[in-house]
């Protein structure tokens, strides 16, 4: 299935970055998270990401969370977080 | 004494007494300077319950001892009083170049009781006051005054006044310095007002010594590296694009307030709708930046917008919290309507956070059929309607139609219109700055119980966001070691966003290094505790107890229909706040601080004869 995983705010930059992820079916959001860094060059760990506010589509989302295809999981930093 | 003239001036209206006293060393080391300071002088010099618009109601302008003395950031400066919304403390702190200048005019702190009998302002000279006539400023705009002042005392000088809005006596009146440095929140500018008093003028320049300028210059290298180092990226995004950086991603993740808190991120309000507030859009238009007094990172901007609708050239790029409050608040993508009120705001000496709730209140009150049209003047009051966001705005601002009775906030709108309740977000009747509880929940206590409720900027667990595991047993000693923190930060005159960037032993350096005063771990966790404490004693003094702090459900519960990130969260904020208040030490029910507490503390005194004889 695919998914796509965009990064918000987390270089401080106002641009998202946006990558579509192909992966099996019953992946979680923490498989997305994994394969993101494994194919993607950039200066966080998975953990450094499960830190900021996760969204699947419009809802907050939770490491074990089952992703869907065609989802949209957001990671996106507010003025703390992470 | 380092880092301070020793001086307060206080000045009587009423009498037209000037007298100038000493600041005590125990009082400078006890509580710095800023919000607590203040509080220390007003729980001192003004009696229990006075009215707040009456004669015995006070105000204060108080500087903190990194203003003007070459400390990096050391800009912000407090205004103090009650407040006419809750009834209790009041403080509110502004950049800009006040704070320095009326340093540089000799004294650490200005102090106004009193009622002048024609409009007036107090102008203060190197080291000398004066009471001058200001029947020429009375009724001018921010702007106006500031350009008559200048005309008249030169361009050295620098002064903290009050627009329309606080002549008015709105309950959200700010006091603005440098045309668009706001003391927003509160409604010290009424207090202000209500004594006839314009502004505070203030030149010279006069210095104080500083204990250890090696240390100094060290603490500044500190964080000039820090900025160039770990926090690089965030100052760069600061100074590129102001407060508003975040905006975007704050509407999504519903840190902002969408549709009056009732909303859902990224449904009602969308990334495409965010974009076009937000400072990313907003770049285009910049002009050029400006900073505060001694500020590397200048997180201003003036811009140049063309419209066909307003005159918006040469304006303030609005703060996050203006883009939330006028912006996804109100469904509104329409920036040009957003920077309209910002600029109405400012030049009417409004605090934008709760101008842009009450239009909020207003609005979905509308909705829901409690107002018709002719009720508001004829102004179709729909969600997302930049014209009519900007019309409501327009009739606050001037004191006209409904704006009479909104010019007070929404929970006296609510109370004097006898509806829309429901409608209502706020802590203790101050309406809520743009970060919700529901997303990061320490908020909650923090808004609920600080001496001056519904304030982003003070402490507590703070903003980060609270996630599905969140712990509720043992927050109290995380939770006061934010307020210790914050509490010593606003009272130094250091800005919160400089201290953003800065390394974490930069604030202790600093303020050591201007005053030479030294705290042990233990004593900088007394110097916060007491800080709190002496705001809040202010608020118990005046006889509130647990219940006088309230919080409206919205801000904590979000049961069906709210959709988005927040759907379904019910936060247990007054579990946060037993918490708070067992390790603090506190009495849950009446928040009477303990007398052990209290002498353990230190400075005390005044509080430990009113309550415990
Ligand atoms: S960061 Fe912004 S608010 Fe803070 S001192 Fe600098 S210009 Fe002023």
């Amino acid at each position: 299935m695919k998914v796509t995983v965009r990064l918000m705010g987390l270089d401080m930059s106002p641009d998202a970055s946006s990558i579509t992820l192909e992966l099996s079916d019953g992946a979680t959001v923490e498989h997305a998270l994994k394969k993101l860094v494994s194919v993607a060059e950039m200066p966080w760990t998975v953990d450094d990401l499960m830190m900021h506010v996760m969204l699947v589509q419009n809802r907050r989302a939770n490491k074990k969370d089952v992703l869907e295809d065609n989802d949209t999981l957001i990671v996106l930093k507010t003025l703390e977080g992470g | 004494m380092y880092g301070y003239h020793g001086k307060l001036l206080f000045i009587n209206l009423s009498t037209g007494n000037i007298e100038i006293r000493p600041l005590k060393e125990e009082d400078a080391r006890n509580f710095i300077g800023g919000p607590a300071l203040g509080a220390k002088i007003l729980y001192e010099e003004m009696p229990a319950n006075a009215d707040v618009f009456g004669e015995d109601s006070m105000v204060g302008f108080v500087t903190g001892p990194l203003n003007n003395n070459r400390a990096l950031f050391g800009g912000r400066y407090t205004v103090v009083s009650k407040s006419p919304v809750t009834g209790g403390w009041n403080d509110a702190n502004a950049g800009g170049y006040f704070g320095p200048m009326l340093k540089a005019a000799g004294f650490d702190a200005v102090f106004v009781n009193g009622i002048s009998e024609k409009p007036v302002y107090v102008f203060v000279d190197e080291g000398r006051a004066e009471i001058l006539d200001a029947s020429d400023l009375w009724g001018l705009t921010v702007s106006e005054t500031e350009a008559k002042i200048r005309a008249k005392h030169g361009e050295k000088i620098n002064a903290a006044l009050i627009g329309p809005g606080g002549e008015n006596l709105s309950y959200f009146a700010a006091v603005i310095n440098d045309g668009h440095r706001a003391a927003g929140r509160g409604g010290t500018g009424a207090v202000i007002g209500s004594k006839n008093l314009k502004a505070v003028v203030v030149r010279g320049n006069l210095s104080t010594e500083v204990a250890d300028r090696k240390k100094l210059v060290a603490a500044n290298k500190s964080i000039s590296d820090n900025m160039k180092g770990a926090a690089a990226e965030l100052a760069t995004a600061f100074g590129r694009f102001g407060t508003g950086i975040f905006y975007i991603p704050s509407t999504l993740s519903s840190d902002a307030s969408i549709k009056n808190w009732g909303g859902a991120a990224g449904i009602d309000y969308t990334e495409e709708e965010a974009y076009l507030v937000s400072s990313a859009n907003l770049e285009q238009f910049v002009l050029k930046k400006y900073n505060c007094s001694n500020c590397p990172l200048a997180c201003g901007a003036i811009m140049d917008v063309p419209s066909e609708r307003w005159e918006l050239a040469n304006i303030d790029r609005p703060e996050y919290e203006t883009m939330g409050a006028f912006g996804s608040q109100i469904l509104n993508s329409d920036y040009e309507s957003v920077l309209r009120c910002n600029l109405l705001c400012n030049e009417y000496g409004l605090d934008t956070i709760s101008a842009g709730a009450t239009v909020s209140w207003i609005v979905e009150c509308y909705e829901n059929g409690l107002f018709t049209k002719e009720e508001l003047d004829g102004i179709e009051a729909t969600w997302g309607n930049g014209d009519s966001i900007v019309a409501l705005t327009e009739l606050i601002c001037k004191n006209e139609g409904i704006g009479q009775v909104l010019i007070k906030g929404t929970r006296y709108a609510a109370d004097h219109l006898g509806k829309g309740h429901e409608y209502l977000v706020v802590a203790s009747g101050i309406e809520e700055p743009q970060h919700d509880g529901r997303l990061a929940y320490g908020v909650t206590r923090t808004y609920q119980y600080d001496p001056t409720p519904g304030r982003h900027v003070k402490g507590g667990l703070g903003l980060a966001p609270s996630g599905p595991d969140f712990d509720y047993s043992d927050t109290g000693e995380a939770d006061l070691q934010g307020v210790v923190g914050t509490e010593v930060l606003n009272s130094s005159g250091l800005c919160m966003f400089g201290n953003m960037v800065s390394p974490p032993d930069a604030l202790l350096n600093l303020i050591e290094a201007v005053t030479g005063f030294q705290y042990s771990p233990e004593e900088f966790r007394k110097l916060g505790t007491r800080m709190f404490n002496i705001r809040h004693a202010f608020n118990i003094r005046e006889g509130m107890t647990r219940k006088d702090f309230t919080l409206s459900k919205r801000f904590y519960e979000s049961n069906p229909p709210y959709e988005g990130p927040i759907a379904g969260v019910k936060v247990d904020h007054e579990r946060l706040a037993d918490n708070f208040f067992e390790t603090i030490g506190w009495d849950k029910e009446t928040l009477i601080p303990s007398l052990s507490s209290l002498e353990e503390l230190g400075g005390m005194e005044a509080v430990i004869a009113d309550f415990y004889g």
